[in-house]
């Protein structure tokens, strides 16, 4: 446990001095002020007129209440965080070889097995950092747009549609970090959660949605409908099976490939 | 006598190359061991080897008697370590990319920071970041990475890599010193021969990922080939009239007389007068043995320009 937290202090002196975690934060914060923005829109129709694209846009969300601005800002996370999330995982993993510095981090009294553990919590917490400034700003952001009164009921499950969104989504990210690692770099892992992205997308519009882990975090959004929102406990297990996966073999990779 | 680091029919295949064949080494506690090679001799993979980075196709590396794929925990933090080109986390300061690996090498007294930075001549820059460094303040950050833990073993690859003349020497002085006082065993890899010729205690040659020769620097010297080096005051006709003793004699780039005949190297003095004699007197007759180069040359056929350097190119 003192060699994590030791490994924990180097990954988050690199994390507060890299420019990319304040870019992370400014994206997320800009994404989630948008929505709120054509949450004010939706609100007040006579403004959609007047702006744009903004105002087309804003008339997809539906009605402009919490349950809707929940639903909104869980979809963003389920998409937007498939991309940001694995942009976080490849960069945290894929430094270490664009930067030259992996040989720091192989003959060494700590393990490269909790070198990997380090870096999959600190890629958790910058995660949920993100994810926590989302829903605070949200939330200030719908209070401030004026929205329906925030009920209890209506607080706890868009709250949780919202965690667990942004979970699931998190989840899916660990076979980033091993492509990042294997691709010695961040082309291949970029590549990757591209794919799986626009994969995702098409999987879910036949149907099949349910089976594939990518798909699962938009799905339990609601971005395709609430039917489909509905998904049994296999696509649960899927998504922390193939999680499990995505660390165990980053952690052999790391532990078996030649480092050259 | 202890020994330190062994290989034993260490190989390692990248598909079609065989990057290192069957080498098998050893070196002793204390020792300052040279690893010469030209570029893409094995070097660079050898140390990867030996400090587990890679795994080896055939055979095995061992460190403190310990196959090095065996070593875990507190095993590394004998060793120090530097492997090619040095690089630290570019957006983090010297002190900071030191913090790291303070860290990462469980140390407690975080004074040897400040201790490093010191030693190794960093203190005014630390505070710049690694991108801003000079690639000799880069390499000095390398150096200080590889000794904060106070190893008894270290194991550098190109160590004076970027570094200036007096920068240079005073890394030899480090290294003799953490040798001779506190019996660190070092292993240096160099294609310079004139750096590591000064510094080891015995030499390894490796050519195309074999071991060639591997010898005490004592016993070096005996084995490169001396020779009788002349100058006159017109090296043209002294040519004749030494060829016409019967001694075959070489021009030198700058234009000196090289013999190598072993009548001549042993009775210097006939030739001189028989010069004297012939109006042609020597203003130099000495005897000279090849530099460390010539010898490696030699022994790995490679007349190659630019492959092995001197510190002074």
């Amino acid at each position: 446990m003192r060699q994590l937290k030791k490994v924990l202090k180097t990954e988050f002196l690199k994390v507060k001095k890299a420019k990319i975690f304040w870019i992370t934060i400014i994206f997320f914060s800009f994404i989630t002020i948008i929505i709120s923005l054509m949450m004010f829109i939706l609100k007040n129709p006579e403004l959609a007129s007047q702006m744009g694209l903004l105002g087309a846009k804003s008339q997809i969300i539906g009605e402009a209440n919490w349950e809707s601005y929940f639903e909104i800002l869980s979809q963003i996370i389920a998409l937007g965080g498939l991309i940001g999330f694995g942009f976080i995982t490849t960069w945290i993993f894929g430094r270490e070889f664009t930067d030259k510095t992996i040989d720091d981090l192989i003959s060494l009294p700590i393990s490269r097995t909790k070198i990997i553990t380090g870096k999959f919590i600190i890629m958790f917490i910058w995660n949920l950092l993100l994810i926590l400034l989302v829903l605070l700003i949200g939330l200030l952001g719908g209070i401030i747009v004026g929205l329906d009164e925030l009920t209890k009921n209506i607080m706890v499950s868009g709250i949780q549609l919202f965690l667990t969104t942004s979970l699931l989504t998190i989840l899916v990210s660990t076979f980033v970090a091993f492509f990042a690692s294997y691709g010695r770099g961040y082309l291949l892992s970029l590549g990757y959660v591209i794919s799986t992205m626009v994969l995702s997308q098409l999987v879910a519009a036949l149907g099949h949605g349910a089976y594939l882990p990518w798909s699962i975090p938009a799905l339990y959004s609601g971005a395709a409908g609430p039917e489909q929102a509905q998904m049994s406990w296999f696509s649960y297990t899927l998504v922390i099976i193939f999680s499990v996966l995505g660390y165990i073999v980053t952690v052999l990779w790391w532990n078996k490939a030649d480092h050259n | 006598m202890n020994t330190i680091i062994k290989t034993k029919n260490l190989s390692k295949n990248y598909k079609t190359t065989k990057a290192v064949q069957n080498l098998s080494l050893t070196v002793n506690k204390g020792e300052i061991y040279g690893f010469l090679g030209v570029n893409g001799a094995g070097k660079t993979t050898t140390i990867r080897l030996l400090l587990g980075m890679i795994n080896a196709t055939q055979g095995t590396a061992y460190i403190n008697e310990k196959p090095v794929n065996n070593i875990k925990g507190k095993g590394w933090n004998q060793v120090g370590y530097l492997v090619e080109d040095t690089y630290s986390y570019p957006e983090l300061t010297v002190k900071e990319n030191l913090e790291i690996i303070y860290h990462l090498r469980n140390l407690s007294n975080k004074n040897v920071i400040d201790q490093m930075i010191t030693k190794l001549k960093l203190t005014r820059y630390e505070n710049v970041k690694f991108k801003n460094l000079s690639s000799g303040n880069k390499q000095r950050l390398g150096l200080a990475k590889a000794l904060i833990h106070n190893p008894e073993i270290l194991i550098l690859d190109e160590p004076t890599k970027g570094l200036d003349p007096a920068g240079i020497v005073e890394i030899r002085k480090l290294l003799k010193d953490l040798s001779q006082k506190n019996n660190t065993t070092i292993f240096i890899s160099s294609h310079i021969l004139s750096e590591v010729s000064k510094l080891v205690d015995r030499i390894a040659i490796i050519h195309e990922g074999k071991l060639i020769q591997e010898i005490d620097h004592e016993d070096l010297e005996k084995l490169k080939d001396k020779y009788l080096l002349i100058d006159t005051v017109d090296n043209k006709k002294a040519q004749s009239i030494i060829s016409e003793m019967g001694y075959e004699v070489f021009e030198n780039d700058d234009y000196t007389l090289r013999i190598d005949n072993i009548q001549a190297l042993s009775y210097p003095e006939k030739l001189s007068v028989k010069l004297v004699n012939k109006g042609v007197p020597p203003k130099t007759i000495k005897t000279e043995q090849e530099d460390l180069e010539s010898y490696f040359l030699k022994l790995t056929n490679n007349n190659g320009p630019g492959e092995i350097q001197d510190e002074t190119t």
